[in-house]
């Protein structure tokens, strides 16, 4: 079984979904959160139903140890939090690996954090609930009502993918801001509201309370201005969430989560259900003061928010969806691209889509790998999405290449064909004026080594079937991307010192953004994966990679690894690109 | 005849309380049993909770489904259905019978001989009075399962003990005022303990989880020590007791 094992359960850490409903009528309380504002964002952060069971952590000192690759989220309360003692933020979805311990500080602005995994916790439910209520023995990691404690292992699985999301400030909750001086709790009169004077009612709307120590699960005594209701006790009767109950004392009782089904004492009516979550965050001697609503703004007021959190998308931290991504696409390391991605700055991905997104103008592709008189399908690939996805957001794209290529893409693309053997940098001077482009991409170009030669990975001097496009990208005025997989593209000029660790004639020619993947046309996936979330669009939901390297195999393509005419790149099948690229989408939030 | 009237007060945002009476009554507990159902039948999905209790049930409804004028027109439907019924129905027709058999002595019930020296009876008369009443399921709540049954003959009815017990085991037939009850679980109470009971009162994996609901009949019937153990009593937990 693997999930997260409790190191430190803190002071008080319970496991709750939304509650336990349908079984007042055996004596069952709800339980659930008390704070249900912070309980559904941590599960949307994570994209789960609303419904799925996180833990409630009270002050805070929870740590936790993971035996599983996946992601959580902190809400609620504002606390330290770190991953191996790296600072992370709360109200954010955090990656988390086997073995790295999470820690929970102490609650400094409110009361009550609730942590969610990506696919929620895998815990048996008692009475159709594994809310934790210690008072009832149900629910729980065992179903007997224990809070967490040092040991436990709380079940739950592997992820799969993840949008790195974080909420929109307007959704937290605003007394976690600003810590008010009092907090406003509307409430409904209701229930024995005719027992209490209007020189009570007057007393108690304009009165002050302090909540006292006494406050728990089940319910926060309040201190304050005396109300006594003409009479002592009624005949019991049910309790309903945030009720305002006056024992004989006059000191007014909210009741919540964990309260008693029925009871006995006066009712005045019943905090509203949103100003309980504010009233979550507090603690003892907090000021809080009472106003009243009808029942109509009450449902009024429940359906804005409704439609609120409903409307309000959780949204994509961009620098963390960057670096997952840089991330990914070197894991495999087939070329040694994932030791050379130290030397670059992270968040290349991000600022180059910024680049495209911003590029006002034409935007020269320059792609193709020159193999024994064809061209390899990893390159081609990539530049088309890359087209796509350009035209896709109003773009003006234009694919450089020389033939053979270029007239198989001349069928169906706009492109630009540059010749072997001519002068370079006279050839790239007269395009790059012919169409004064606002943006110039490299993607798997061969790159001219220090002595101006092109090789291949083997070493193999290949500057005969090789045209110059690497004078786009030197003589260019525009910002300039390039993408390599192995160390010998265009672009590769950024990193010319780490490159001295692989066996290879490394290219000099440089760019102003160099993105690295495993294979180069993953890189332009990813590019595009970010440029989607950048501009909220779907862009790569219609990719069907299998078509696109059927036309390049048709236009005489091989694989750039086994020089065979077959559907793969650099010896990759298609369908990992196309599971790749599913996940990319995933995770830039479609 | 009870009044047949019913009213309907706000309890919160989504939660109406309907008042059948004011006063604890076997006719408003059997008219409650039958308009919970009925109550919830009606409401189907946007039913979220429910409560009956000795004279009114607080009905829980889904504020994002329907709104609380939707609420009262289906409660006030029902009530008059319910009280049109009634009239042709004889009493008591709804509530079912639970026999709950009880080890009455001075080793299972603490508290008794105090009570009937209290009450000025002799302990056969104080386990006599209490079979000798059916009483009714007015509520069910203070903890899962925990059943208010109601009333005690007034010659047996006790005050709560000035210092509740910590423990008061699982089983323990107890008086409080004129309600008695059994404690379906362990746990911290101040009734009058006067015997103890071997029918489990709450099972979650049992179905029902409760052998009675709210507006059920229950009787008890004294039983010996053997047949207690017979039907799976324990008497280990009394230990403990003063």
């Amino acid at each position: 079984m693997n999930g997260l094992r409790v190191v430190q359960s803190g002071v008080h850490s319970l496991i709750q979904d939304e509650g336990r409903f349908g079984n007042h009528h055996i004596g069952l309380t709800v339980g659930g959160p008390l704070d249900r504002h912070s309980f559904r964002w941590a599960n949307k952060l994570c994209s789960n139903p609303i419904n799925t069971p996180v833990i409630e952590v009270t002050i805070g000192g929870l740590v936790l140890e993971s035996t599983v690759d996946t992601y959580f989220a902190l809400t609620g309360a504002l606390v330290d939090l770190s991953i191996n003692k790296v600072p992370v933020d709360c109200w954010a979805v955090n990656r988390i690996k086997p073995g790295d311990r999470i820690e929970l500080g102490y609650a400094k602005i409110g009361i009550r954090c609730y942590l969610a995994v990506t696919g929620g916790f895998d815990i048996e439910t008692t009475f159709g609930s594994c809310s934790t209520v210690t008072r009832e023995s149900v629910g729980g990691l065992a179903g007997d009502g224990s809070p967490l404690s040092n040991g436990d292992l709380i079940p739950c699985g592997e992820t799969l993918l993840h949008p790195p999301l974080f909420t929109p400030v307007q959704a937290q909750p605003q007394h976690l801001i600003r810590a008010p001086e009092s907090t406003r709790l509307r409430m409904l009169l209701g229930y024995q509201q005719d027992c209490f004077t209007e020189q009570q009612k007057k007393q108690f709307f304009h009165g002050q309370y302090r909540i006292s120590e006494r406050n728990d699960r089940m319910g926060f005594r309040l201190l304050g201005p005396e109300i006594k209701p003409s009479i002592g006790g009624i005949l019991s009767e049910g309790i309903c969430q945030g009720a305002i109950q006056v024992p004989p004392d006059g000191q007014p009782i909210i009741l919540l989560n964990d309260r008693q089904t029925i009871g006995g004492y006066p009712k005045l009516g019943s905090v509203l259900s949103l100003d309980l979550d504010k009233l979550a965050q507090l603690g003892p001697d907090a000021i809080v003061y009472f106003e009243e609503i009808s029942i109509e703004q009450a449902h009024n007021l429940k359906h804005l928010a409704e439609i609120t959190f409903e409307n309000c998308e959780a949204s994509i931290n961009l620098a963390s969806l960057s670096e997952e991504i840089e991330t990914r696409l070197v894991a495999n390391n087939y070329r040694g691209m994932k030791t050379m991605s130290s030397a670059i700055k992270s968040g290349s991905y991000l600022r180059a889509a910024q680049l495209i997104h911003h590029a006002e103008g034409k935007i020269l592709i320059g792609t193709g790998f020159p193999v024994n008189g064809s061209f390899e399908t990893d390159g081609p690939a990539g530049a088309i999405a890359l087209y796509r996805a350009i035209e896709a957001i109003g773009g003006a794209p234009i694919l450089v290449c020389e033939a053979p290529l270029c007239s198989l893409l001349s069928k169906d693309f706009n492109t630009h064909e540059i010749k072997i053997n001519e002068d370079g940098e006279k050839q790239a001077q007269e395009a790059l004026s012919q169409y004064q482009p606002a943006l110039v991409i490299s993607i798997e170009r061969p790159g001219q080594s220090s002595d101006g030669r092109y090789y291949n990975m083997r070493g193999v001097d290949i500057s005969e079937h090789c045209a110059d496009y690497d004078s786009f990208i030197s003589l260019a005025t525009c910002p300039t991307i390039a993408i390599g997989d192995g160390g010998n593209e265009i672009g590769m000029g950024n990193i010319t010192e780490a490159l001295e660790q692989l066996d290879i004639r490394s290219a000099s020619t440089g760019c102003d953004e160099l993105l690295l993947a495993d294979i180069s046309n993953w890189a332009a996936h990813g590019l595009v994966a970010l440029l989607s979330a950048i501009r909220g669009q779907d862009i790569l939901a219609d990719w069907d990679n299998k078509a696109i390297l059927q036309m390049l195999s048709e236009g005489g393509s091989v694989d750039g690894v086994t020089g065979e005419n077959t559907l793969t790149e650099d010896g990759v099948d298609s369908d990992v690109t196309q599971q790749l690229v599913a996940n990319l989408r995933e995770l830039s939030g479609f | 005849m009870t009044n047949q009237s019913i009213v309907i007060s706000v309890a919160g945002e989504n939660s109406l309380i309907v008042y059948f009476s004011d006063k604890v009554d076997a006719e408003v507990a059997a008219r409650i049993k039958t308009c919970s159902s009925a109550i919830g039948l009606a409401l189907g999905r946007h039913l979220v909770d429910l409560i009956p209790s000795y004279a009114s049930i607080l009905v829980i409804y889904d504020s994002l489904l329907t709104d609380h004028f939707a609420v009262s027109k289906v409660i006030r439907t029902v009530a008059a259905a319910s009280s049109s019924q009634s009239n042709t129905l004889p009493a008591n027709h709804d509530g079912k019978l639970i026999t709950l058999p009880v080890y009455y002595s001075l080793e299972s019930g603490p508290d008794l001989s105090a009570l009937a020296e209290n009450a000025g009876l002799s302990i056969d008369q104080v386990i006599e009075l209490h079979q000798a009443i059916e009483y009714r399921v007015y509520a069910i709540g203070f903890a899962p399962g925990f059943a208010y049954l109601g009333e005690v003959d007034q010659r047996i009815a006790a005050p709560r003990l000035a210092t509740p017990r910590l423990k008061v085991p699982r089983g323990a037939v107890a008086i409080a005022d004129r309600q008695t009850a059994v404690y379906p679980a362990q746990s911290p109470g101040g009734w009058n303990l006067i015997g103890l009971c071997p029918t489990p009162m709450f099972d979650a994996k049992a179905d029902p989880i409760m052998p009675v609901s709210t507006g059920d009949r229950v009787a008890f019937k004294a039983i010996s020590k053997q047949a207690f153990i017979d039907l799976g009593g324990k008497l280990d937990a009394l230990g403990d007791l003063r």
